[in-house]
C-alpha cells in the first residue's frame, strides 16, 4: 500500500483457474476427447441465471452449432483441461449436448478412411 | 474469454466456423507432427477451412514492468501447444488436423492427440534430418501408422528418396512424399497419400 | 485580684497553660512540616509514576513498531514469492492445459493462494504492501478471487451478480477482506452446509452479502468483532490472541483505509453470520472490458534462476536411445525433445546422412489403428511404462536432472519390455 512497487510488477490472473473449474476434476477421456462434437442443448429458457461469465461464454460459442471440443478451446483461450472441465459441467447440467466420436472397429475403420479418402479427392482434385 | 458476444441475437461465432451438419459428422483425426519450424502450422493453414486454431495464443507481451533481479525490459513469450485445422469432407466424415509446436512438452498431450487419431503425417526438413528422430521414434512407440513428407523449401537441394530412408530406418512401405507446405494442392496431396497408405494397412 | 496573684497555684496553672500552648504549637508545627513532606513525597512518586509510564509506554511502542517493521519486512517477502509461485502457476496451466497434471497445478495454485492472503494479512496489519497492481474487474471476478483464496472455496456459492466493476485500487482490498469474511463464514459452519453470497445494488453502491449457516457469534463475539472492525481497535498484531484472530482486524484496516464498509451485526436467515461488505460508489466502474483471457496468462517477466528452473522439463533429455550404440529400451516419451541435442553423437549413413533406428510401439494408446503383432502390453510392461513416465516427470520437475543416473534406471527397469528389431 506504500511506495511505488505496488506499480511495478505485473499480477496473476485475479480469479484462478481453479474457481473458474469450481474445483471439479477432469472428465473422462472418453466422455470428452479433443474431437468429441458439442452444441447448445434446444431448451435453455432461463438458463443464464446462475453460469459463470465463463460458462456463458461457452455456451454462446455452442450455441449456433457443432463444434470439437479443440476448437471450443481454441476460441476461448483457456486451457483445454479448463475448459474441458466446464464443458462437462455444462453437459451434466443439461446445457449441451454431446456427440462422441464413433466407437472404433476395423471395419468402420476401412470405411471411414474411404470416406475421408474420397473426400480429399473431391476437395482437391 | 476473449470478447463479449457482439449481439444479444446472435452470440456464437459466425455461421461458417461451425461443423456442417454436426448432428451426423464422425468426427476423426489426422496428426501432423514435425520438429520446431519445420511448417506444420503453414501446412495445417493451406489446407484447414477455418482458421488455425491452437489451444494456446501465441503470445507476445511486452511487459511494462521491470523484473526486481534481471531488470529486462520487453520480455516476449511465444508458446503454443498445439495448433489445428479442420476439414469437412462429406456429410458424414469432418476430418481435425492435429499439430504439435516443436517442444514436445508432455506425454499425456501426446496420449490425448495419438488417441483414436487415424495417422500421422511427419514432416521432415530433409536439411534438418537429425531432428525429426525425436517425432517419428514417438509416433512409432505410440504405434501409429505414418507418413513422411518432406517439407520442400525454395532452393533446398532434394535428397535421394532411397538416403533419406535409409537415414531414417523406414519400412519398406513407409511411404515419402514430397510437398510444399504452402502449397494447397501439394498438402492434400501428402495427406491423400498417408490416407491410401492407412487404408492399406487397414485391408 | 492581688489576692490571686499571691496564689502559687494560679501561678502553677497559668504555667501549665503556658506550656500547653507552646506544645500545642509545637506539635501544629511538625504536623505542618510532616504534611509538607508528605505532600512533596506524593508529588514525587507520582511523578515517578507519571514518567515510569511514559517510559513503559514508548517502549511498548517502540517494541509494537519494531515487531511492525520486522514483520512487515518479512512479509513483503513471503508476499512477493507467492506472487511470482502464482504468475508460475498460470504459466504452467497454459503449458500443461491439456493434460492430467493440470489437476495437481490447479490445487498448487489454491494452496498458494490461501498462503499469499495469509501473509498479505500480517502485512496490512503491520501497514505493508497489499499487493501488486490490479486493472479494474467486475464485482463478480473480485467475489470469486476472494472465493479462491479460501480453503473452502467449493461450498461459497455466488447466486447474484450485479453490472458494477470495482475501481482498480479497490480491487486487492475489497477481495482481501472478502476472503477474511469468507474464511470466517466456511470456518465457522458445518462442512456439509453452503456458504451464500449475493450481490445486490443498492443506492449508496452494491452490497455483498455473506451468509453461512453456522452457529452465529454470541453478544460478547459479536462486541469484540464490532470493535475490532471499529477505530477503537488496537493496531499492530498486539492483543489479537493465541492463535491470532487476523479477519476482524484486517478488515477493520482495510475498511478504514480504503473507504468500504463492513457490518456482521445481523443474522442470516439459516442461523449464522450475515455479513454486509457496502462498496460505495467512489469504489465503483462500470463492468470493464475482458481483457486477456483469464488463465492464458503468459510467461511473466521471471527472475533468471527461475526461468531457468521453468526451462528444465521440456530441456531434461530422457537420453534418446539412439545415442546408444548397442539396442537400449524405449523410454516413454515424457518431455523428450524434438530439437535434437547437437551434442548428441550420431551414427551416419554412407550418404553422411544422420543415422536413426526404428522404435517398436509402447502401446500406450489403445489398438485403434491396426498394431504390429507382438506389442501387447503385459503387467510388467506397463509398470516400466508407468515407472519411465513417472521419472520422466520427476526428471522433469528437477532443476538439475541428472541425465546419466535417469538413462541408467530407465534402461534397467524398462529392459524386459521393449527391444528393438
Amino acid at each position: 500500500m506504500t511506495g511505488s512497487e505496488e506499480f511495478e510488477l505485473e499480477s496473476a490472473d485475479l480469479v484462478r483457474a481453479y474457481v473458474i473449474t469450481k474445483g471439479r476434476g477432469l472428465p473422462d477421456d472418453q466422455q470428452l476427447s479433443l474431437i468429441t462434437l458439442l452444441t447448445a442443448a434446444p431448451e435453455q429458457g432461463q438458463r443464464t441465471l446462475h453460469l459463470s461469465p465463463e460458462e456463458q461464454r461457452l455456451l454462446d460459442i455452442c450455441s449456433a452449432g457443432y463444434l470439437s471440443v479443440a476448437e471450443i478451446a481454441g476460441h476461448t483461450k483457456l486451457p483445454l483441461g479448463v475448459v474441458r472441465i466446464v464443458l462437462a459441467g455444462l453437459t451434466e447440467g443439461g446445457h449441451l449436448v454431446t456427440r462422441p466420436p464413433v466407437p472404433r472397429a476395423r471395419q468402420a475403420d476401412k470405411e471411414i478412411l474411404l470416406e475421408v479418402l474420397h473426400g480429399l479427392q473431391a476437395k482437391f482434385g | 474469454m476473449v470478447s463479449r458476444p457482439s449481439s444479444a441475437d446472435a452470440p456464437g461465432l459466425d455461421a461458417q466456423q461451425y461443423v456442417q451438419g454436426g448432428a451426423t459428422q464422425t468426427a476423426v483425426k489426422i496428426l501432423v507432427v514435425g520438429h520446431f519450424a519445420v511448417g506444420k502450422t503453414t501446412f495445417i493453414g493451406s489446407i484447414s477451412e477455418i482458421e488455425p486454431l491452437s489451444t494456446e495464443e501465441t503470445m507476445t507481451r511486452v511487459a511494462a514492468a521491470v523484473d526486481d533481479l534481471k531488470g529486462v525490459r520487453g520480455k516476449t513469450t511465444t508458446t503454443v501447444a498445439m495448433d489445428f485445422g479442420r476439414l469437412t469432407l462429406s456429410e458424414r466424415v469432418v476430418l481435425y488436423l492435429f499439430g504439435t509446436p516443436g517442444q514436445l512438452r508432455f506425454v499425456q498431450m501426446w496420449e490425448d492427440m495419438a488417441r483414436g487419431a487415424l495417422g500421422a503425417l511427419i514432416l521432415v526438413d530433409p536439411e534438418r534430418l537429425a531432428d525429426s528422430f525425436a517425432v517419428i521414434d514417438l509416433i512409432e512407440q505410440y504405434g501409429l501408422d505414418y507418413a513422411i513428407a518432406v517439407n520442400h523449401f525454395d532452393g533446398n537441394p532434394l535428397r535421394a528418396e532411397a538416403a533419406l530412408r535409409e537415414a531414417l530406418d523406414l519400412l519398406d512401405d513407409t511411404p515419402v512424399v514430397t510437398c510444399d507446405a504452402r502449397d494447397e494442392k501439394s498438402s492434400a496431396a501428402a495427406l491423400t497419400t498417408l490416407v491410401r497408405y492407412l487404408l492399406d494397412r487397414a485391408s | 485580684m492581688t489576692k490571686y496573684t499571691a496564689n502559687p497555684v494560679v501561678w502553677a496553672l497559668v504555667l501549665v497553660l503556658v506550656v500547653a500552648v507552646a506544645l500545642v504549637v509545637r506539635q501544629r508545627k511538625a504536623a505542618l512540616a510532616s504534611r509538607q513532606e508528605i505532600d512533596g513525597l506524593r508529588e514525587h512518586y507520582s511523578d515517578l509514576e507519571h514518567r515510569y509510564t511514559q517510559s513503559v509506554e514508548a517502549a511498548q511502542e517502540e517494541a509494537d513498531e519494531a515487531t511492525k517493521t520486522v514483520l512487515k519486512s518479512a512479509m513483503r517477502t513471503l508476499q512477493g514469492l507467492a506472487a511470482e509461485q502464482q504468475l508460475i502457476l498460470s504459466r504452467l496451466q497454459s503449458k500443461y492445459g491439456e493434460s492430467a497434471i493440470l489437476q495437481d497445478l490447479l490445487e498448487v495454485d489454491h494452496t498458494n493462494s490461501q498462503f499469499g492472503r495469509r501473509a498479505q494479512s500480517i502485512a496490512v496489519l503491520c501497514g505493508g504492501w497489499l499487493g501488486r497492481h490490479r486493472d479494474t474487474a467486475s464485482v463478480y471476478d473480485v467475489v470469486r478471487s476472494a472465493q479462491g483464496r479460501v480453503r473452502h472455496f467449493r461450498r461459497v456459492e455466488i447466486l447474484s451478480q450485479v453490472d458494477f466493476g470495482v475501481s482498480s485500487r479497490a480491487v486487492e482490498p475489497v477481495a482481501l477482506a472478502l476472503a477474511e469474511l469468507l474464511d470466517n463464514a466456511t470456518s465457522y459452519s458445518s462442512p456439509d452446509t453452503v456458504v451464500e453470497i449475493n450481490i445486490r445494488t443498492v443506492p449508496k453502491g452494491v452490497v455483498i452479502v455473506v451468509d453461512d449457516a453456522g452457529v452465529g457469534m454470541n453478544d460478547e463475539e459479536r462486541a469484540r468483532a464490532e470493535k475490532l472492525l471499529s477505530s477503537e481497535r488496537v493496531s499492530g498484531v498486539a492483543g489479537l490472541g493465541n492463535p491470532p484472530q487476523f479477519g476482524m482486524a484486517v478488515i477493520g484496516v482495510l475498511c478504514e483505509r480504503f473507504g468500504f464498509e463492513v457490518s456482521v451485526d445481523s443474522s442470516s436467515p439459516y442461523g449464522g453470520v450475515r455479513a454486509v461488505v457496502l462498496l460505495p460508489h467512489d469504489l465503483l466502474t462500470g463492468m470493464p472490458e475482458k481483457r486477456v483471457p483469464a488463465s492464458s496468462m503468459p510467461a511473466a517477466p521471471l527472475s533468471a534462476p527461475m526461468s531457468a528452473q521453468m526451462q528444465a522439463p521440456m530441456q531434461a533429455p530422457m537420453q534418446p536411445a539412439m545415442a546408444a550404440p548397442v539396442p537400449a529400451p524405449a523410454v516413454a516419451p515424457a518431455a523428450t525433445p524434438v530439437e535434437s541435442e547437437p551434442e548428441r553423437a550420431l551414427s551416419s549413413t554412407a550418404d553422411g546422412l544422420p543415422l536413426r533406428r526404428r522404435k517398436r510401439p509402447m502401446a500406450i494408446v489403445p489398438p485403434t489403428t491396426p498394431v504390429p503383432v507382438g506389442s501387447t502390453r503385459s503387467g510388467a510392461e506397463a509398470a516400466a511404462i508407468m515407472g519411465a513416465f513417472q521419472r520422466g516427470t520427476r526428471s522433469g520437475r528437477a532443476t538439475q536432472p541428472d541425465d546419466a543416473d535417469q538413462a541408467t534406471s530407465t534402461r534397467a527397469s524398462s529392459s524386459e519390455g521393449h527391444e528393438f528389431s
